[in-house]
């Protein structure tokens, strides 16, 4: 005996609108969805002649009430029976994950059918169903009429325009009639079946086309006007070139288009994912690996899990091997462009050094491929990797920007090559790359460039010796060490030696001036113990005929004055903010230097 | 150009860096610095907020407590000019860190988070933030009684605007859940995480480290090694950010007899665990690494590791064997965990970090081989 239920389809519409799919557009894939797995169904169980075309029929109709929508297929059809079976199975949907496909066996299949068709209800207050099985011969045509409410019928009718099949049609509701205009059905039908494997018409127009990977094998030009033509309606770009995919786990192809322009670092690409044909997410971020930010990729799989509104990939074990299969692709192609077209790849490594160095800072074979070609920031302008190996054995680079462009005048003047490592990867690239080629790689900053400039004589020392003790004492009180050196350009007097380190140390200081109560204690525990900390180096250059000669000064009241001010200069030149005390100090020291000038002028005293 | 208009082109610049990358730190910080010279206030805050949250995902807390600080000062200072209630959401991420220090004091992680807590209040939010904050730095303070308490009420306390997203809730919550030895709720916790999808900057790449120890208690090592191969390229992604969970990581593959990929993981991991200024992130790498060198030297492994001066080598050519290594992380491990308890006036985290040390010695049975 038959029950008829009262499905709580309110309950389901409402989990379905809030907490599952991403908005009323989805009907449009869940109606598509619903009558492709009804045409593998017959394939699969009665099988399909290659000369009978199995397709899906989709037309808006306007009439003087509201436009209508019908999707109509030449699949398996379902029988009174299995109408009821589905029937059932939505009375079921609080006991299983609503909207969860994918499960082998017909009774899903069923199943599915009924939750595909929920989705409907959120364009639409009522949802008719005919359908003719073409399990049975002479099946009736059965009709299935379901209202938002959870009232429906159904009944035997007579309706021979349907052979075999099923036909879905729906009346928008007076308030999501947009859905149903034409030209947004058209591009939801594009958006998401434009990869499908059976036909697909709206109207008498075919929406979808067989992918590059999957059209029959013309010649090598036409095969790129497909994958050309592919990437133009998926991501409007025209690329620079492009990498075929495949992958056995997940059974994956697909098409990586490599940009034209460097991208953003900070923004992920989104790639466009299809499972079956069917498009799950245009905003997928994980199925190529991260270093792989300067492409732009289509793929369809097979065998990839998605999750349960199915606008997303699963993320599991499959995806993950999948992931690392499609990156083996890519760097494969870059090597093989390293190998055999050098031209095309130079053309890549101007616009995308940045992806290759990400890879290159992980991947030894990748790192051996390329280093050559890589281009770094040095004081000799943009040099590769294999320019940088010609000037010598030993390299030197500074690993932020700030440390470069300090030291950059230095370094040249004393005939040395520094490369500017503050770039993300390049520090780790160049480390790898001098490993790889047994080349001795040496950090530099301001601290231990000033050990390496030259000691004065033994005996310049000593004339010296007075001078620099006084100068010591001078700024002591900020915290800043005095070295006298020799180095060129003899036109620099002097420069302010610093360090990452030292610079957060200077920053610490000056905020702690600024805070009060809790945060300046806490400023005080975080410094760590002072005696550990780099100090700030003033390196005053004995080369400087100035600096030469004020190094024979003695003068208790001169020097002093002389160094607070050299210190505070050198702090502006190199655009650091003053702390309170030395901003103290210009006013104090400029005076105190005229006064004693002045002095010394009227006493005779000058040397 | 001037030091304003350079300061604002670096900041411009700095947006296009990777996520948690030392490059935009660096520029940022450079920013501010032009912005200080040329006396421009309002740049200087406007360049810090960028500052504090780069410095933040970068695996820096401490540039990003220096640049806060500043801001706080600023707000205090010119409450009209400069509105408090901007920061409120960054103060979080600096209450997350300041246990972590162990240079800190009780007392000065409790001030800390009562002041957050009064401004907080002063706003008119609720307590969902600030005990979610209490019971972190409770598991940095080693007081499991204290944990326990606040993570109770945290749960009970309804949700506003400035507590976490929920998949950083439920991403803490799993932590502490492992940290109270509550196993089976934390796995749990963990299978409804990845199967309701929820993600967030950095949940469930952090998340997939901080439940391995519950799985190696509860010898699911199959779960473990999956969730590891899924877990760990997502977390190298963090950079120095995801330091503190390397070493979980490193664990897991030690008790897997995984020797050759963990001394990778290792390898790549240790100079950025060098770098990271901050002693709790540094004391859970170092007790993963200790676990796997002790484990890969007693199986026969001849690998060398050079040891940065950081941690106690000598830089360079300081190559030595995994042994001798395994002994000098587990010294230094103690030595912070010792550091951690003077300031704690407890044992708690000696406690933590001989449970970890002793995974060196698990014994499970071994998987049958890969399909």
């Amino acid at each position: 005996m038959q029950q008829l239920f009262q499905v709580n389809l309110r309950g389901i519409i409402e989990l379905l609108s809030n907490h599952l799919y991403s908005g009323p557009h989805v009907f449009v894939r869940e109606l598509l969805q619903n009558a492709v797995d009804a045409i593998t169904a017959r394939r699969d169980v009665l099988g399909l002649p290659s000369d009978v075309e199995a397709a899906v029929r989709i037309a808006v109709q306007h009439g003087d009430a509201l436009p209508r929508i019908v999707f109509e297929d030449d699949g398996i059809g379902l029988t009174e029976a299995e109408i009821h079976q589905f029937l059932a199975t939505l009375g079921e949907s609080s006991k299983r994950r609503v909207g969860e496909r994918g499960r082998a066996g017909e009774s899903d299949l069923i199943g599915q059918f009924g939750i595909g068709l929920l989705a409907c209800f959120l364009v639409s207050d009522e949802i008719v169903v005919r359908t003719r099985s073409r399990r049975e011969i002479d099946a009736p045509c059965v009709e299935w009429r379901g209202r938002q409410d959870g009232t429906y019928s159904v009944a035997i009718v007579n309706d021979d325009s349907l052979a075999g099949g099923t036909r879905v049609s729906l009346a928008a509701r007076d308030d999501r009639s947009e859905w149903f205009q034409a030209n947004k059905v058209r591009e939801l039908l594009e958006h998401f079946g434009a990869l499908l494997r059976c036909p697909v018409y709206f109207g008498p127009e075919r929406i979808n086309r067989e992918p590059p990977w999957r059209a029959q094998r013309g010649d090598r030009d036409e095969f790129e006007q497909a994958v050309l033509e592919l990437g133009r309606s998926c991501f409007d770009v025209v690329p620079m070139d492009w990498v075929p995919l495949r992958a056995q786990t997940g059974n994956v192809d697909g098409i990586a288009y490599v940009l034209p322009f460097a991208p953003n670092l900070a923004e992920p690409r989104r790639h466009r994912v299809y499972l079956k044909g069917m498009l799950v997410s245009d905003k997928s971020t994980d199925i190529v690996p991260s270093w792989a930010f300067f492409v732009q990729c289509v793929v369809d799989a097979t065998q990839l899990r998605p999750t349960a509104s199915r606008e997303a990939l699963y993320e599991d074990e499959l995806l993950e091997a999948a992931r690392e299969e499609l990156g083996l692709c890519i760097r494969a192609w870059l090597m093989h462009l390293a190998k055999n077209d050098p031209r095309r790849l130079t053309n890549l490594i101007g616009v995308h050094h940045r992806a290759i160095k990400a890879l290159a800072a992980d991947d030894d074979d990748v790192l051996s491929l390329f280093a050559d070609f890589l281009p770094f920031e040095t004081t000799r302008g943009t040099l590769s990797f294999a320019e940088i190996r010609e000037q010598g054995s030993s390299i030197e680079h500074a690993t932020s920007l700030d440390a470069f462009r300090q030291m950059a005048p230095v370094a040249t003047a004393q005939g040395k090559l520094l490369v500017n490592t503050g770039y993300s990867f390049d520090q780790d690239v160049l480390t790898r790359a001098c490993a790889l080629h047994s080349l001795s790689l040496n950090e530099l900053d301001a601290t231990t460039l000033s050990e390496e400039l030259d000691d004065l004589s033994p005996a310049d020392q000593e004339n010296t010796q007075a001078f620099l003790t006084l100068a010591q004492e001078a700024l002591e009180r900020f915290g800043c060490d005095v070295a006298l050196k020799e180095f060129r350009p003899e036109e620099l007097p002097a420069f302010y030696a610093t360090s990452r380190d030292v610079d957060f140390r200077r920053q610490l200081t000056r905020t702690r001036e600024k805070t009060k109560g809790i945060w300046s204690s806490v400023l005080g525990s975080i410094a760590g113990p002072p005696l550990d900390a780099q100090r700030p180096i003033l390196c005053l250059n004995h080369r400087n005929p100035l600096m030469r000669r004020l190094a024979r000064l003695d003068d208790h009241e001169a020097v002093p004055h002389a160094l607070e001010l050299l210190y505070v200069h050198a702090l502006l030149l190199g655009h650091q903010p003053l702390r309170a005390i030395e901003q103290q100090l210009m006013p104090k020291a400029i005076l105190g230097f005229i006064e004693w000038g002045l002095a010394v002028q009227s006493a005779g005293r000058l040397q | 150009m001037s030091s304003a208009d350079e300061a604002r082109e670096l900041q411009e610049r700095a947006r296009d860096c990777a996520q948690h990358s030392a490059e935009r730190v660096d520029m940022l910080d450079r920013a501010a610095r032009l912005a200080d010279s040329a006396a421009d206030a309002r740049l200087g805050y406007e360049i810090r907020d960028d500052l504090i949250e780069a410095a933040v995902f970068a695996g820096e807390p401490q540039r990003a407590m220096v640049a806060f600080a500043w801001c706080l000062a600023l707000c205090d200072e010119s409450p009209e000019e400069f509105p408090e209630s901007n920061l409120h959401w960054k103060y979080k991420w600096m209450a997350q860190s300041i246990a972590d220090f162990p240079e800190v004091s009780r007392e000065q992680v409790f001030a800390l988070l009562d002041d957050m807590q009064a401004r907080f209040q002063r706003r008119g939010v609720g307590e969902n933030a600030v005990l979610k904050l209490r019971a972190l730095a409770a598991e940095a303070l080693g007081d499991v009684a204290e944990l326990e308490r606040y993570f109770s009420a945290w749960n009970g306390a309804s949700r506003d605007e400035l507590s976490d997203c929920n998949a950083c809730d439920i991403s803490q919550q799993i932590g502490l859940l492992t940290r109270l030895g509550r196993d089976d709720e934390a796995i749990d916790k963990m299978q409804h995480l990845l199967d309701s999808r929820q993600r967030c900057l950095e949940v469930p790449a952090m998340t997939y480290g901080m439940i391995q120890f519950a799985l190696l208690r509860k010898h699911d090592l199959a779960k473990a090694l999956a969730y590891h191969r899924v877990g760990y390229p997502q977390l190298k992604q963090l950079r120095k950010d995801g330091v503190p969970h390397i070493g979980e990581h490193l664990a897991l593959l030690a008790v897997a007899n995984e020797h050759g990929r963990g001394l990778r993981i290792l390898r790549d991991g240790m100079p950025l665990a060098a770098d990271h200024a901050v002693g709790f992130p540094r004391l859970r790498f170092l007790v993963g690494a200790q676990v796997l060198l002790q484990r890969a030297s007693t199986r026969q492994e001849t690998a060398t590791l050079t040891v940065p001066p950081a941690f106690g080598g000598d830089g360079k050519n300081d190559k030595r064997d995994l042994a001798s290594v395994a002994a000098l992380f587990a010294d230094r491990a103690r030595a912070l965990a010792a550091a951690f308890d003077r300031r704690n006036g407890n044992a708690g985290i000696s406690g933590w970090t001989e449970e970890r040390l002793a995974l060196a010695t698990l014994e499970l049975s071994p998987l049958p081989s890969a399909p």
